[in-house]
């Protein structure tokens, strides 16, 4: 039991609840690409001189909504489980998922590389139990 | 431009260390002081609170007139930054955004530095300055825990090889 309490539980169980939901309607896997290894000095990273390498990192069960048809460039609304993204956000020492996405370099989705431009989590009993992500081309 | 770009960038970095080293934000698990230029970092929506984020915009010569001889260049600015106080949106937002206003305004004057080329190991002096208008404050935004603002100033600069 943590600081929340019994009410932590609520949050976990929606969180397996969130999952089990996205599974059931089909869900695909997204790929998540953020920077990998610290390269160059951090001058010529805050400068923008170096080339990050980056890690290609698979997120799901992700519900993914087409927001334009083509030959309207792409733009998707994704949907991911706060369970998984916050284990891969812990897993690296970041403070939440939302930092997580938000600080990623974007989702390859189909071979496109989509720019991460706005995260919403729904929270409850404070834990963040999804996120709905904008990506776009 | 990009020499007075990263001149701009590292004169005002720099400044910031001096005037409050504790503003810091971190990147990629990397602690770096708390000005980071958007168009450098891996995330493009990554803007964290208690920094300020440097957008570079338009870019134009600053005379059009063909009886003017000038090459001199400006380009836009635009910073953002936000807080969520001391204790994560309670009352003192309007303080420590005050607080980074007072911040930004230091670091920006004066309104001049040598341009340098920072794609050298060791800087190199590039013979001509780097300088700009002092930054015009935006409206105070506000979400359920943050207070943030913008601020816009142009830079004006000769283009790298012709002063």
């Amino acid at each position: 039991m943590d600081s929340y309490g019994t009410s932590a539980g609520r949050g976990f169980a929606l969180g397996r609840n969130v999952e089990a939901v996205l599974r059931s309607v089909g869900a695909t896997v997204v790929h998540v690409l953020r920077e990998q290894v610290l390269t160059g000095t951090m001058q010529q990273r805050q400068l923008g001189q170096t080339q990050p390498q980056y890690a290609d990192i698979a997120v799901g069960p992700a519900v993914v909504v087409a927001e334009t048809t083509p030959p309207a460039a792409m733009k998707l609304s994704v949907i991911l489980p706060g369970h998984e993204v916050n284990q891969r956000a812990q897993a690296e020492g970041v403070e939440n998922g939302t930092l997580w996405l938000t600080s990623a370099r974007g989702i390859l989705y189909q071979g496109t590389l989509l720019r991460i431009t706005q995260v919403r989590a729904e929270v409850m009993a404070g834990m963040e139990y999804l996120y709905y992500v904008t990506a776009e081309v | 431009m990009q020499a007075a770009k990263d001149t701009f960038f590292m004169t005002l970095c720099g400044r910031l260390q001096a005037v409050n080293p504790q503003r810091t934000v971190v990147i990629a698990g990397e602690t770096r002081p708390g000005l980071v230029v958007a168009e450098n970092e891996a995330g493009v929506c990554d803007q964290p609170p208690e920094a300020f984020c440097m957008e570079w915009g338009a870019a134009t010569p600053v005379s059009v007139s063909p009886l003017v001889s000038s090459t001199l260049m400006s380009v836009d600015v635009t910073f953002r930054y936000r807080t969520c106080g001391t204790n994560n949106g309670d009352c003192d937002r309007g303080r420590s955004l005050t607080e980074m206003d007072a911040e930004l305004m230091g670091i920006c004057t004066p309104q001049q530095t040598p341009k340098m080329d920072y794609s050298q190991a060791t800087p190199a002096g590039l013979g001509s300055q780097v300088f700009w208008k002092a930054p015009q404050l935006g409206a105070a935004t506000q979400t359920a825990q943050m207070l943030g603002r913008s601020a816009t100033t142009t830079v004006y600069f000769y283009p790298e090889g012709e002063a």
